[in-house]
């Protein structure tokens, strides 16, 4: 028995450096082409995000749709800090995601007696209303010879500095982006082992499965779902941050974009909803998938092609494999290893 | 002389007709199958393209048009209940939530592929558009029969809608299956050929919304995304299930759009209602007239 355990012990810890070192190499290797940088750092990125979106909807079971938002309002925050104050981003990205926090709970707190589908289409509302102010929100600068807008449709561009790791941004590469887009992730994944197997997961999970029995046994389910909102939005924020400086520049209609926030929820339906590795599965599936079908038919007669093929998919996997993929291998991988 | 806030207040109203036939749809299948149907603006914008192409392509007359739009989109919510509701009827809420969002992206892109992303009106030189098109003044206001009809034809579908739930056959089975559907199958009722009735009513309703705004209104394959949550907040402030309340509710949010935008800034008049929204919910999540179909 003991000589199981540290066999399968050092297994997990060869596992662990061959992951490692596979995700230092990659990039190095990829490091001449940077379609392949960018779809490395849009599958951590997903992930990350469909994390957040995972803990709230996937684990304590409240669907909702205003990750998006407060990952704009993450987005703007640093964005906004930079350009008006010249804050430095890295303390954009905590100030950010105090804010989205604050806002995310702010709004979480009146609606947490709704259930299923009304918190759904009252996260939608939301989503939704912070895109339109955000169009709308015009910010005046005066400088010393002319006043300038900044902010609405036109967006906000963040001021380019020197490359480096305390300013957050580079240029001429993007291989910087993507090994900081993976310590994130790692990190965040790290967080999330930890989080299931302590108690406030389980508490999680039990609200998830049934409210009334979770409060019967004294579970504080109003300051577990404010919980889970928090973490949430303190992850959308992050990647909020990090989005607005890979394009270095932020817009209304492509960061609180609902169809994005779909995708999201998509590719974690399509990994595994409340498993640990779903949002993973989906991204490493979903991006790639969503990436070549895009360079395939976009701008030609056929651009409308890639959604299509994108939902008919889904449809059948929904249909076909209601449990998520992810759950459907390891499924299969226990009858191959019996 | 025209009185524009009266002017702005009756448009509203009017386009309150509109806004009532499609969430009537949305608020059958909601109350019967407890299904939100994501896709349902998008359906909306499917019976704006299916009314242009017969017009136009098959030289029907726009109003009969309109007539056979609501038909066809009645075969579409047949076709898309047996394929795509039919295998997760069972599944947790959050999968018919998304499969409804994937159909919903598959329409809007079939129809910018089919259809093209440009604005396309119907012509005011087909048939009876040629009158229908035409201002009428009523003194205060001025209308054309156009923006007048959709009130009426929705007042009628309400009613008519009423009376086949509560007095004949087929509609007391959909009823029966809404109030308890375990029930209402060791009755003898067939429930899934009630859901596919019900499917294919509610999509030829949002058909028909579609049909009356493309006599008015440009199609455009992103015009479904404003009604979505334009129906959700009616139904809601009806309360889910109920037909006079989703009515109600409809011709409330018209006003409400209208005059915000006119009052306060054009731009942020969707932010007014769905600040409304929001704090209906937090309110009073059942609605204005719950009903127990509501479940």
């Amino acid at each position: 028995m003991s000589e199981r355990n540290l066999s399968s012990f050092l297994n997990k810890k060869l596992r662990l450096v061959a992951l490692a070192v596979m995700m230092i190499i990659l990039p190095y290797l990829l490091r001449d082409n940077p379609f392949y940088i960018d779809l490395i750092i849009k599958i951590c990125f997903y992930t990350f995000l469909a994390t957040a979106w995972n803990i709230t909807s996937g684990y304590i079971g409240m669907i909702s749709f205003n990750h998006v938002a407060l990952f704009g309002i993450g987005a703007y925050t640093s964005t906004l800090l930079q350009a008006l104050y010249g804050v430095n981003a890295w303390i954009g990205m905590l100030i950010g995601a105090l804010v989205a926090i604050g806002v995310g709970v702010g709004f979480i707190y009146p609606a947490v007696r709704l259930k299923g589908l009304f918190l759904a289409l009252a996260t939608l509302a939301f989503t939704a209303a912070v895109q339109i102010l955000f169009l709308n929100w015009r910010i005046v600068v005066y400088e010393e010879t002319w006043t300038k807008y900044i902010g609405g449709a036109v967006g906000v561009f963040i001021p380019l500095k020197g490359e480096s790791l305390l300013d957050f941004q580079w240029h001429e590469t993007k291989i910087p982006y993507c090994y900081i887009m993976m310590i994130f992730l790692v990190l965040q994944y790290i967080f999330m082992i930890r989080f299931v197997k302590s108690q406030t997961g389980h508490f999680f999970v039990a609200i998830r499965e049934d409210e009334d029995a979770a409060l019967s046994l004294g579970v504080n389910i109003t300051k577990y779902k404010l919980l889970a909102n928090a973490i949430a939005a303190f992850f959308s924020s992050i990647a909020g941050t990090f989005f607005a400086q890979y394009l270095l520049f932020v817009e209304p209609v492509y960061i609180f974009n609902l169809n994005f926030m779909f995708e999201i929820a998509l590719l974690t339906i399509l990994g595994g909803l409340g498993e640990l590795y779903g949002p993973l599965l989906g991204s490493i599936i979903y991006v790639p998938i969503s990436t070549a079908l895009r360079v395939t038919f976009g701008g030609t007669t056929y651009t409308g092609l890639t959604q299509i093929i994108l939902g008919i998919l889904l449809i059948i996997i929904m249909t076909r494999i209601p449990g998520g993929l992810y759950s459907y291998l390891s499924k299969i991988f226990e009858r191959i290893q019996i | 002389m025209v009185n524009i806030p009266l002017q702005v207040f009756v448009n509203g109203l009017l386009m309150g007709g509109i806004y009532a036939m499609a969430a009537i749809g949305l608020t059958l299948i909601w109350g019967v199958m407890n299904f939100i149907n994501f896709a349902s603006g998008q359906m909306t914008m499917f019976g704006m393209y299916i009314t242009l192409i017969l017009a136009i392509g098959r030289n029907l007359d726009p109003v009969a048009a309109v007539m056979v739009a609501m038909i066809i989109m009645f075969a579409m919510g047949l076709f898309v209940e047996k394929i795509v509701i039919e295998p997760i009827a069972d599944s947790p809420r959050l999968f018919q939530i998304v499969v409804s969002i994937a159909m919903g992206l598959i329409l809007e892109n079939l129809a910018f592929m089919i259809w093209g992303a440009e604005i396309k009106s119907m012509p005011k030189s087909l048939g009876s558009m040629k009158f229908l098109s035409k201002v009428i003044d009523f003194g205060l206001i001025r209308l054309s029969p156009t923006r007048l009809m959709p009130l009426p034809a929705a007042i009628i579908l309400t009613i008519s809608l009423h009376y086949f739930l509560t007095r004949t056959r087929i509609g007391l089975g959909i009823r029966g299956v809404a109030q308890n559907t375990t029930a209402a199958y060791l009755m003898g009722i067939d429930v899934r050929k009630a859901y596919t009735l019900t499917w294919g009513l509610g999509v030829s309703f949002m058909g028909l919304a579609g049909g009356f705004l493309m006599l008015f209104q440009p199609a455009y394959p992103a015009v479904g995304l404003e009604f979505i949550l334009i129906s959700f907040i009616a139904v809601t402030l009806g309360g889910a299930g109920s037909y006079i309340g989703t009515f109600i509710g409809s011709i409330v949010m018209g006003v409400v759009e209208a005059l915000s935008g006119f009052f306060l800034f054009p731009a942020l008049r969707q932010v007014v209602y769905l600040s409304l929204f929001v704090i209906m919910l937090f309110i009073r999540p059942t609605g204005l007239f719950p009903t127990k179909e509501a479940g």
